[in-house]
């Protein structure tokens, strides 16, 4: 659990351990899907049927996208809990294959891992068929690289490019695909022309070692998210580690003793983690990681700090409710939204299910903490018009942040091009540099724009501070 | 009678120098660039004068006393609500969101023009509007606007930005060391004048008081 970040007035610090105690802590419910029904149904909340589901990943308007593995789909799930089928066999049936085209005629083979771009195109690990496969918001379904059933590691162009052992993947700002090698011990990069190399790891080297390129080594890779800061975060199954990546290949272990599992909380090497499974990483740089056989779900500060946010350690089952009163089964897939919350396929319980932060969801009052702009400046040479978002505490006590604003109601044509992260739909710009504004002090943050309309720039200003749970 | 003088002079000192900080009103850059590494180069000249993304205020931009050794090329190509021509009087109003002034120019050893801005968001600021507006200068060594020079910039090329913040001050940010930006009147000038009208005031006042006792005998 983080620690409570708004500033208390001195008058009120009697009475802080009573709002300790009863500050609500992060809360797990069921979104979709019926706890212990398998099966193969669209519709709504837990009418809807999963017949184990494995990967996690939600757009920018907060749709989540989950594969189906034994049924061979990919799902669709909205933010109001209404399940669809985007592609592979219709509701009420399961096939496989490796078969391109219209939503229901498309086939995957035990498809793993999902990631999605900001235009909304979902990549597919595909793993038993040893290809990635990219399927468009329709729901129409291609092969981006790899060729079925050729499972071998070889990089190179798409023509000649092959992979073994598929598992996670994840997409970055300029849409090169990454995906991890969970036999191969590897990860890999596949540029949008389709050319492959590899990023991390020796193929079928498997160890855990920290160092660069070929010569770090993995220990069965599974899940790899990224938040667009140039890192990858890798759940090592077997090592029991969760790895970080630079966008070079330099690999470090940020949490997890290597080779050692456990259970337990702490800071680095000192928090155990038994099979951490898959990843998510939120715009702070906090690292969500599905502990499969932990039956929790564990979050890693950026400094390495590990906590269990969700489940107890050795207690599977099926419960909603606050923190360490759920009950997981078998915990998978795993994402984050730019509101913090965070969603997971419950494989064992063929659910998806979601946990809430427990403060900072809302938006801070301008009351409170005032927003203002300068005025744009138009770049020739970037063509993007450049201004300043000023933040400014105007209440009298501290704001605990860290801070980001949100640019609502921005025009068609109209797009923030250095965003941080996505929220709602609108695109967020993290505040960098202040945890904490004082009373009076104020925070700064460049925006940049560009227009292909002629529509005026303007935008609604939202700030929001870091979620706590 | 020189007391009179005194005080007036005085007076006139204090008011000019509180109705600056408690009054705003137009504020004028007189801007100097060094061109004399590129002199003879072809190349163009970019100013856009633009209003924020939040709710901005009125303002009006007018650049005047153009003068260079160099030479204008064709005609500007504008957009939005700009009026005007180099050298003579060129006017922008932040109404639209891009109000932008770009033409061909052949550079000589030195280039030199004056920014006034004015209107409600510098003579009347209100802290209802949540948006300043923005000046800025670039200089291309191309006729497209491609290629910045005499900048620090380059990432977007700008020589310089001048903000007008949402009170009603203006702010420089100057990426070019060859380029000089100087408020008029300065500041900094109103600093030297305060002691000396509250001096001229003081001595003003004792004379005065003198004077009233003498008569009061």
């Amino acid at each position: 659990m983080s620690a409570i970040r708004q500033q208390v007035p001195k008058a009120l610090v009697w009475f802080v351990p009573l709002v300790l105690f009863a500050a609500p802590a992060d809360t797990v419910t069921t979104l979709a899907g019926s706890p212990g029904v398998g099966g193969h149904a669209d519709g709504a909340g837990s009418a809807a049927l999963f017949l184990s589901p494995k990967a996690m990943s939600v757009d920018v308007r907060g749709n989540i996208y989950t594969s189906d593995n034994f049924c061979g789909t990919l799902r669709k799930i909205d933010p109001a809990g209404n399940v669809i089928t985007l592609a592979g066999p219709v509701s009420g049936a399961c096939a496989f294959g490796s078969v391109d085209g219209a939503p229901a005629d498309a086939r995957f083979a035990s498809p793993s891992g999902t990631a999605v771009d900001t235009a909304g195109n979902v990549y597919v690990a595909d793993s038993g068929n040893c290809t990635v496969r990219m399927v468009t918001p329709g729901g129409v379904v291609s092969t981006l690289a790899g060729v079925a059933s050729e499972c071998v590691a070889i990089d190179g162009p798409k023509a000649t490019a092959r992979f073994n052992g598929l598992a996670g993947i994840t997409v970055d700002r300029g849409n090169n695909v990454y995906v991890t090698s969970y036999h191969g011990c590897t990860v890999r990069k596949i540029t949008p022309a389709g050319t492959v190399t590899t990023l991390v790891g020796t193929d079928s080297v498997c160890a855990t070692v920290d160092g660069a390129g070929a010569a770090a080594r993995l220990n069965n890779p599974s899940g790899i998210a990224t938040n667009g800061d140039g890192n990858f975060y890798v759940a090592d199954e077997t090592g029991c580690t969760i790895r970080r990546i630079t966008s070079d290949g330099v690999v470090t272990t940020l949490a997890g003793t290597p080779d050692t599992c456990g259970s337990s909380d702490g800071t680095g090497a000192a928090a155990g983690f038994h099979v951490p499974s898959w990843t998510a990483v939120d715009v702070w740089g906090n690292v969500f990681a599905s502990d499969y056989l932990n039956f929790t779900i564990r979050m890693i500060t950026p400094s390495g700090v590990v906590t269990t946010l969700a489940g107890l350690a050795g207690a599977q089952g099926s419960a909603d409710g606050p923190g360490s009163d759920a009950r997981l089964n078998h915990p998978d897939g795993i994402a984050v939204d730019g509101a913090g919350t965070v969603y997971f396929a419950d494989r064992n319980n063929n659910t998806v299910r979601e946990i809430t932060p427990s403060a900072n969801v809302d938006a801070l009052p301008a009351a409170q903490v005032s927003v203002t702009a300068s005025g744009l400046a138009y770049s020739r040479v970037t063509q993007t018009y450049n201004g300043v978002i000023t933040i400014r505490n105007v209440s009298g006590a501290p704001v605990a942040g860290p801070f980001e604003v949100a640019l609502a109601s921005l025009p068609p044509g109209v797009s923030l091009v250095n965003y941080s992260d996505w929220r709602s739909g609108n695109p967020v710009i993290l505040v960098p540099g202040v945890t904490v504004l004082a009373a009076g002090q104020s925070a700064t943050v460049a925006i940049r724009l560009t227009n292909s309309s002629s529509n005026s720039i303007r935008f609604t200003p939202i700030l929001y501070a870091e979620p706590v749970y | 009678m020189p007391n009179l003088f005194i005080k007036t002079i005085a007076s006139l000192a204090i008011w000019a120098c509180c109705g600056l900080s408690a009054q705003a009103g137009p504020v004028t850059w007189a801007v100097t660039v060094d061109t004399s590494s590129i002199s003879g180069a072809a190349g163009s000249l970019d100013l856009n004068f633009n209003p924020g993304p939040l709710v901005t205020q009125s303002a009006t931009l007018q650049v005047t006393g153009f003068a260079s050794d160099g030479s204008l090329t064709g005609s500007c190509a504008c957009m939005g609500d700009v009026t005007g021509q180099l050298p003579g009087s060129v006017t922008f109003d932040n109404g639209t969101g891009l109000n932008d002034y770009f033409q061909g120019f052949t550079f000589g050893t030195a280039l030199s023009f004056n920014l006034t801005f004015s209107g409600p968001a510098l003579t009347a600021p209100d802290g209802a509007f949540t948006s300043g507006s923005t000046f800025a200068f670039s200089l291309f060594s191309d006729s497209d606007g491609a290629s910045p020079v005499l900048t620090s910039d380059t990432t977007d090329g700008f020589a310089f930005l001048i903000d007008v913040n949402t009170d009603g001050s203006t702010t420089p940010t100057n990426f070019s060391s060859v380029t000089a930006l100087q408020q008029t009147p300065e500041p900094g000038s109103w600093l030297l004048v305060t002691p000396l009208a509250a001096w001229l005031l003081r001595r003003g006042r004792r004379q005065s008081g003198a004077s009233a006792c003498s008569s009061s005998r």
